[in-house]
């Protein structure tokens, strides 16, 4: 990590670094050439440089021992008088390494001074601002760009995962343009949705397509110490992306491209016809439709075709196998340039990131239903330095992404789609084959491959909606615009200063293109094979064209997506930092207002003051106080702002003399605690505090639901006690932080009873409270100067419980959501016994849902929790689980000999559970002869602890077992959750990324072309998991009819600096 | 802190909606906007949310099922929520009627309890109005009242004994309300059609077309005649054996009151159809009750099912989709829902065209006897309106399908079978061997059509079936009258048969025989129009209907002979175990949803099946 090369904070440092010495000393000076006018004076002079050959301004030279010394000028020069007896000088600058030079050397100095190995970490980035690492005192974590590099994701949002500790991600899907992470802060905080703040470059945008090139830092910001200063909008955290700046010095240029191979992850495993069909003779016998029986010879004919005709006839389709290829590429591909001089310093990027599809689908010409994703990214941002007072930069990044998908997704039908009724599709030798094939007579000499039949509306047959042609191309782009003035006001004061900030940012999706074919459809009327004069081929849609008429292709200009909007962002800020011997001050002060217009909307606004001092002893003591008072237009007049105070205290024990005296061992020991108020203004819908008359989409006048009329934000209560431990010399650093949080003034829609006829808006009622802990140690060390390693482990819990919630009046206590985690299932059904009826008899004394005539052997038994001999509504109660994990953990680590450089993540979830319905629990879901992995153990007199109860075949019905909570199977899935069944544990550890580099810097090809170093490098993700769930991804939270899996990957990469 | 009025002024912006109450209620146009919210209005979602839901024709076109097929009257091809209920489940499929709404439901509960809301409001605030006649004013209310007893009694219907509202409720009131008795219900809701009549005659508004063209843009509001007739239900449910508190007395009370709907729609001009109403074509006339035309001037009050006419509208749902009307069979549409298909239990209450039912094997044996009845060929000889209202196989001229094929053939050891039987290709096909034909349009239909579809909420045929079971059983049986009525109860009975040509009841029956006759009248008249669900429940005979075995017709084709003189051989067999009813008592009414359940104390829950 190396935040110092960021452009923007070196400036900012070394600025502010020169205003504090030039203060301190024009004041020393003064009194202490008073003092000293009678002693011995040598005058020396000369430049501080830094490694890249440019002039420091500001940094400091000190007589060793006194205070006498000076800063440099705006070149890096000085000049000091200093006494005779001086002994050493010491020449410093933040963030690089101290040098020592004995006084009696000369009277030149021309020293450089290195980055220190200890400063890369010390610039944090926090709200509206930098701090030093020492003199932070909220909980806040940060990662810089190598870290991300390495995770070899090409979405900022995957990269995060296992990173940070209290950071939860949980990829849902792999999709290509559509596979970043859900993230959340410390667990699950509101029914209002969790989702964290998110600002690039301070200005709240999205993040999830930038390239991983152009960010400098991510920082996480989780207590309320942190996050105050953001007001309304904090109380789920809040992640600062800082893009890359340039800093002065010759330009550097560096290229960079990898070719990646993905694979699905825990696709379904294949379970061929005859399974699927011996499986459905099993469920026809339950329910007495033994005249649907499926003969034995039919049976065979699944297993062993006699012949390829047969093979047709009783097909036995691996629809993964068919239409998916064996893995699918991405490109990465990367330019960057930074550098700088005395006026501008820059930093321009270009990305390009391709995605490719997992399915063959259809390519033909412009017809393209394969998903595919491009993505370009570019970005300048450019520093002028007006005068030695004022800087002027310019931002402007962006993307653009196109996204290519089948107007269907094929996944709802891959995973239910049987794999005996239809071919894919019917092969080219059919019609051809004069012997075996079976040739079309309306249309004599007709050949080719046709696409069969699709069944009907959900077990359609995925190879042909995939093949007919039908997809949509989408058109996307953000761009975001910032100019930013700051202005030195030292005129004023020393350690004033001015920043003014313009943002602008706007996106926008358009379908560019879709296209609406739909090829013929081909059946075979078996029946009819060999009648002569008989035409067994039936096409559905068209008839009486021997050429199927295409429609053409409709291309679309302008179809706005939904999602666009234009964001106008203006911020001012007052500065000041000084420092006065021992005591450090700073103070802030900020204005900004933002104006969202939200596609068609009312514009969302927002508006904030928000205010900091930090008091530093010695760096001792640290002292922090932030305040927010954040408006938007969403609540009541009166409650429109919000004040959220914070403040936080750090102590630095190791600083203290007898603390190194007492425990030399310990180098490092921060005390920090930080209590405040942060708020969310998430809420189901705007205008809660008006209620007037509506007019609805018919033109009749309708009555408001009733006003909330002092609707106001949610308020959360944080507090934070954390603490940072450094054991052998900074070697093992052990951070843990405790936090508790008491959410109230939740917005809920309030339970009026039905007799009133009108509904009641959001109001503030809800509580609820959270606490848990981060923890992470790192272990880094380097042996000798060629091999040096690190280890890193990350855990993190929290739990929730619902405080107060609008629970029916009269709910019985198991069916309330108060005093229960929120996400947790409620509406959960347990197995009793051996889970299943064993016998008839336990058929005839155990209650059902269902009477007993209609009742097998080998039936889920559920608990009669309400106790009145009845399975009903009534019997759903609390059962353990939820879908956000309490326990999250990460082991990472790393290892560099000479030019190699090795590192891996593992990163593991527990405690998490899953909705696993419809197409992976039920069988035969809307009478599809399909079955999945956890029907295939299923009950049987000799398979008394299987997993499934015995097998059912109700068509397109429920199963009437399951479906006396409600739900249906095949629309929405059952509503009982049974415990390990329909919600089951999904915990996992998995091989979130691997990484192994090799560096090398070869002279002949930097005399040759100038090339300084080059990287190769392969990376992994996702390429081991570990987990107790049957099928499909643990990272996702809904399994019910299928989805695009996510990928585990791999990468080969090149990269080229000049 | 600094400057806070300042940067208020920034955030203090919110839409302008313009309507305040003022605004709305003083405006007789704004009122009328308010108010018709109840013909027509939707839930924010886009869905409609008004008294339309608790019409049984627009839940056939929403739900993709029936009334009738929660009954023993008829099986839905397709295996569906339809069949579950039947047989005692419910599920979640609560939610869809009771609970919160989304695209698939049919909120009937909370769409009348908001319909009421509405009435409440105009009642309360139409003394705001300042640009208003008087006789617009009377007629307001009058609507006012007839939607709010409507809104009730369908409550009523479905859920069972309610609290009647008459006030808006808002914060600081009590929500949880008691419910009445089952009687006391139906009394008020009587009561409030009755005020719904005093004021549509004091506007003059017993019809809405004084010229009897059934033109008028306003017929999709309730008038004076409609409210009497409505009135005239609730007191036959008050007076029905679920509900009935003082016996006989009910029934005079409900006598008395149909007779005075009879009399009074009779006065306006309303009358049942006739050939003469659509040229000679009898029945073209009667089915123009429910199809095709719109509106007839049988309806008292009805819902016209039509895009193009905006307050009976049918939004959200093209009529060429109208799965539980027309079967995806007819139309070629392999997954398309299943239509009504007609049990052979109900087939079995038409009667020969001599006036012989053959409901029971002895019933059959007796017409046998007669030469009127053939079991193997079952169709010849019916009532006529069998032919009007199911399709049946070779039935001709139906839905494109001349003749209905509805059979199998053996060949070659394998069963073939007959396009409108073919279970392989379509899932919508029948189990029983009847389709659904009153609503059906007998033109093409094998690319689905459009047509005009009307629910006949109330019609005058229907008037006489009240009366004569309200007169039959206040005392008198078949001689049943009430002081001042010019019919008696089998009088009355015999209209409604003479009219589509059946011959009359033979007298001399008694009063239980009788009973069962007027019920069986009832049952075929108004088969497929959403009264049979909720008539076995007040009379008490759904435990009977529920626990009979359900037989559809097996038919195959073989050669004709004399045992088989139409070719084809039939043969009555139990539908499949998944399409049985069952009977518990708790079907009497539909449960709320758990939800609701656990929030009021005072209003009991219904209980869970």
């Amino acid at each position: 990590m190396d935040v110092l090369r960021n452009g923007k904070m070196q400036t900012f440092y070394r600025v502010w670094h020169c205003l504090l010495w030039r203060m301190f000393f024009l004041l020393g000076i003064f009194f202490l050439t008073q003092l000293n006018v009678s002693a011995q004076q040598i005058s020396i002079s000369g430049t501080i440089i830094g490694d890249d050959k440019v002039p420091i301004p500001g940094a400091s030279i000190i007589v060793k021992g006194s205070t006498i010394g000076t800063v440099t000028d705006v070149n890096g020069k000085f000049t000091l008088d200093i006494p005779s007896s001086a002994k050493s000088l010491l020449f410093s600058f933040v963030g690089l390494t101290q040098v020592e030079i004995p006084a009696g050397s000369g009277t030149v100095f021309n020293v450089i001074l290195s980055e220190s190995s200890t400063g890369i970490d010390e610039v944090v980035v926090v709200g509206y601002g930098v701090q030093k690492k020492e003199s932070v005192v909220g909980a806040v974590v940060q990662i810089g760009n190598e870290t991300l590099m390495r995770s070899g994701n090409s979405n900022v949002t995957n990269a995060l995962s296992g990173k940070m500790s209290g950071v939860l991600t949980m990829q849902q899907a792999g999709e290509p343009g559509a596979n970043s992470s859900e993230i959340v802060i410390r667990g699950v905080s509101s029914w209002n949705g969790s989702e964290p703040l998110v600002l690039v470059d301070g200005v709240e945008r999205s993040f999830t397509d930038l390239d991983p090139n152009e960010v400098e830092s991510i920082s996480v910001l989780k207590d309320a110490s942190a996050t105050a200063v953001f007001g309304a909008k904090g109380a789920n955290g809040v992640i600062i992306v800082t893009t890359k700046r340039g800093k002065i010095g010759a330009p550097a240029m560096s290229f960079s491209a990898a070719y990646g191979m993905q694979k699905a992850t825990r696709i379904p495993q294949f379970i061929d016809s005859y399974t699927t069909m011996s499986a459905l003779n099993m469920g026809l016998m339950n329910g007495g439709q033994f005249d649907k029986l499926i003969p034995q010879s039919d049976l065979n004919e699944y297993q062993n075709p006699s012949s390829p005709l047969k093979a047709l006839q009783y097909p036995n389709v691996d629809w993964f196998k068919e239409m998916t290829l064996p893995f699918s590429p991405t490109i990465d591909a990367n330019f960057n340039i930074s550098g700088g001089t005395k006026f501008v310093k820059y930093f321009g990027t270009l990305g390009y990131y391709n995605e490719q599809t997992l399915f063959e689908g259809l390519k033909n010409g412009y017809q393209d239903t394969r998903y595919k994703y491009d993505r370009f990214n570019y970005r300048t941002n450019l520093d002028f330095n007006l005068s030695l007072t004022t800087t002027l930069s310019f931002n402007i990044g962006g993307e653009t992404g196109i996204k290519n998908q089948p107007t269907t997704s094929p996944w709802r039908s891959l995973y239910a789609t049987t794999p005996a009724s239809f071919p894919a599709a019917w092969p080219a030798w059919l019609l051809e084959d004069k012997v075996n094939g079976i040739p079309d007579i309306d249309y004599p000499g007709a050949t080719g491959e046709r696409l069969a039949l699709k069944l009907n509306g959900f077990t359609q047959n995925p190879y042909t909606q995939l093949a007919q042609g039908n997809f949509n191309k989408y058109l996307n782009s953000k761009l975001f615009t910032d100019i930013v003035l700051d202005q030195k006001l030292d005129f004023i004061t020393k350690g004033l200063s001015f920043k003014g900030k313009v943002a602008f940012s706007t996106y926008y999706n358009t379908r560019t293109l879709y296209a609406d074919y739909t090829r013929p459809e081909y059946k075979i009327n078996w029946a009819d094979v060999g009648k002569p004069g008989v035409n067994p081929w039936y096409r559905n849609g068209q008839s009486g064209y021997y050429k199927y008429n295409l429609n053409p292709l409709d291309i679309n200009v302008g179809g706005m997506e939904s999602g666009y909007y234009r964001d106008l962002y203006y911020e001012a800020s007052l500065n000041y930092a000084n420092t006065f011997g021992k005591h450090g001050v700073s103070l802030l002060a900020l204005f900004n207002r933002q104006k969202k217009e939200f596609e068609t909307d009312y514009p969302f606004k927002n508006e904030a003051l928000v205010g900091r001092a930090t008091y530093d002893y010695s760096h001792k003591y640290l002292l922090e106080v932030n305040i927010g008072y954040t408006g938007s237009e969403r609540f009541a007049p009166g409650k429109k702002f919000g004040f959220f105070p914070s403040g936080a205290f750090g102590w630095v024990l190791s600083e203290e003399q007898f603390f190194k005296e007492a425990l030399p061992f310990v180098s490092k020991l921060k005390l920090r605690y930080s209590d405040g108020i942060v708020g969310s203004d998430n809420a189901s819908a705007r205008w809660l505090f008006v209620s007037n008359y509506y007019t609805d989409n018919r033109g009749y006048i309708k009555e408001d639901p009733a006003a909330n009329p002092s609707a106001q934000w949610e308020e959360a209560r944080k507090k934070d006690i954390g603490i940072e431990l450094g054991l052998l010399n900074n070697d093992l650093m052990i951070n843990v932080d405790f936090f508790n949080e008491y959410r109230t003034n939740m917005l809920l829609p309030p339970k009026i009873p039905m007799t009133v006829g009108n509904s009641f808006k959001d109001q503030n009622l809800g509580s609820m409270k959270k606490h848990g802990f981060d923890l992470d140690i790192e272990y880094k060390k380097s042996l000798t100067n060629d091999i040096s390693f690190y280890l890193k482990g990350i855990f993190g819990f929290n739990e929730n419980r619902i405080e107060y919630k609008d629970d029916p009046k009269y709910a019985p206590e198991y069916a309330k959501e108060q005093g229960k985690p929120f996400g947790a299932q409620i509406t959960g059904a347990q197995l009793i016994g051996s889970g299943y009826f064993t016998s008839i008899d336990d058929i005839h004394t155990t209650s059902a849902p269902i009477p007993v005539g209609a009742l097998n052997v080998g039936d889920y038994k559920f608990l009669d929790y309400y106790a009145d001999g009845n399975i009903s509504i009534r019997d759903r109660y609390p059962i353990p689980g939820s879908l956000y994990p309490p326990i999250t953990y990460s082991l990472g680590g790393g290892l560099s000999y000479k030019n190699f450089d090795f590192n891996f993540n593992f990163q593991g979830n527990q405690g998490k559970y899953v909705a696993f319905n419809q197409a992976y629990e039920i069988e035969f879901p809307n009478g599809n002869y399909r079955i999945h992995a956890s029907q295939l153990d299923y009950w049987t007199p000799t398979n008394p602890d299987a997993i499934h109860s015995t097998i059912h075949f109700v068509g397109d019905a429920n199963l009437p077992n399951l479906v006396w909570g409600g739900g249906s199977s095949y629309f929405s899935g059952y509503e009982t959750a049974i415990q390990d069944r329909l919600w089951r544990k999904a915990d996992y550890i998995r091989l979130k990324e691997v990484y192994l580099g090799y560096n090398f810097k070869p002279d002949f090809l930097k005399r040759a072309v100038g090339i300084t170093n080059m990287t190769t490098y392969v990376t992994g993700n996702n390429l081991w998991t570990l987990t107790n769930l049957i099928e499909g991804d643990p990272e996702r939270k809904d399994f019910t009819q299928g989805f695009y899996p996510q990928m585990s990957s791999i990468k080969f990469g090149l990269k080229i600096g000049f | 802190m600094i400057l806070p009025s300042c940067l208020e002024s920034y955030l203090n912006e919110a839409p302008d909606a313009g309507l305040t109450t003022e605004v709305v209620f003083s405006k007789y146009s704004n009122m009328l906007l308010f108010f018709d919210a109840v013909y027509d209005g939707t839930h924010p979602n886009g869905n409609d949310y008004n008294i339309k839901t608790a019409h049984p024709l627009y839940f056939a076109l929403r739900m993709e099922y029936t009334w009738d097929e929660m009954t023993d009257m008829s099986d839905g091809g397709r295996q569906y929520e339809a069949q579950s209920i039947k047989a005692g489940q419910m599920g979640g499929t609560v939610d869809k009627f009771a609970g919160p709404i989304s695209s698939k439901n049919m909120p009937i509960l909370p769409s009348m309890f908001e319909c009421i809301r509405i009435c409440n409001m105009t009642i309360k605030n139409v003394g705001m109005l300042k640009d208003a006649q008087q006789v617009d004013v009377d007629d307001l209310i009058g609507q006012a009242h007839f939607i709010r007893a409507y809104a009730h009694f369908a409550l009523f219907r479905i859920w069972g004994p309610m609290p009647y509202i008459t006030k808006v409720l808002t914060t600081g009131d009590e929500f949880d309300l008691a419910r009445l008795s089952r009687y006391e219900t139906c009394k008020k809701i009587a009561q409030d059609f009755d005020t719904a009549y005093v004021y549509f005659r004091k506007a003059g508004i017993m019809r809405r077309d004084a010229d009897l063209k059934l033109s008028n843009p306003n017929q999709f509001r309730p008038t004076g005649v409609a409210a009497l007739g409505m009135k005239a239900r609730a007191l036959l449910y008050a007076a029905s054996p679920q509900n009935n508190k003082n016996g006989v007395t009910d029934w005079q009370d409900a006598a008395k009151a149909c007779w005075t709907a009879i009399d009074t729609a009779k006065f306006y001009g309303f009358a049942m159809q006739t050939a003469a109403s659509s040229g000679g074509n009898l029945k073209q006339a009667y089915k123009n009750n429910f199809m095709n035309v719109g509106r007839t001037n049988e309806q008292l009050w009805s819902y016209f099912a039509n895009n193009n006419n905006p307050k009976g509208g049918n939004y959200g749902i093209g009529l060429t989709t109208v799965q539980s009307m027309t079967n995806g069979v007819y139309a070629q549409q392999a997954t398309a829902m299943s239509g009504e298909n007609p049990t052979q239990n109900f087939v079995d209450r038409f009667e020969t065209k001599w006036g012989e039912p053959l409901t029971t094997a002895a019933d059959r044996q007796a017409a046998a006897h007669a030469g009127h009845y053939n079991d193997q060929d079952p169709y010849s000889n019916r009532d006529p309106r069998f032919d009007w209202g199911i399709v049946y196989n070779q039935t001709t001229e139906v839905a494109g399908f001349n003749p209905a094929n509805i059979y199998y053939e053996t060949i070659d050891g394998k069963q073939e079978f007959s396009d409108l039987l073919n279970y392989s290709a379509y899932l919508g096909v029948t189990h029983t061997g009847y389709y659904q034909r009153k609503t059906i349009y007998d033109s093409n239909t094998k690319v689905q059509t459009s047509y005009n579809l009307t629910d006949p909420i109330i019609r005058v045929a229907e008037l006489y079936l009240n009366y004569a079971e309200a007169a039959a059983q206040g005392s008198g049986g078949e001689n049943g009258i009430v002081p001042g009525a010019t019919l008696n109860a089998t009088q009355a009975l015999n209209l409604v048969r003479t009219r589509v040509g059946m011959p009359d009841l033979p007298t001399g029956l008694d009063p239980v025989t009788f009973m069962k006759r007027v019920k069986n009248e009832r049952i075929i008249e108004l088969c497929f129009e959403g009264h049979y669900y909720f008539d076995i429940r007040r009379w008490l005979d759904a435990p009977s209907a529920y626990s009979q075995v359900l037989y559809g017709m097996d038919i195959e084709k073989v050669a004709v002979s004399s045992t088989y003189p139409k070719g084809f051989k039939y043969l009555r067999v139990p539908l499949s175990a998944d399409r049985q009813p069952l009977w518990k008592d708790a079907m009497y009414t539909f449960p709320f949803t758990t939800e609701d359940n656990y929030k009021m104390r005072n209003f009991t829950p219904n209980p869970i099946w």
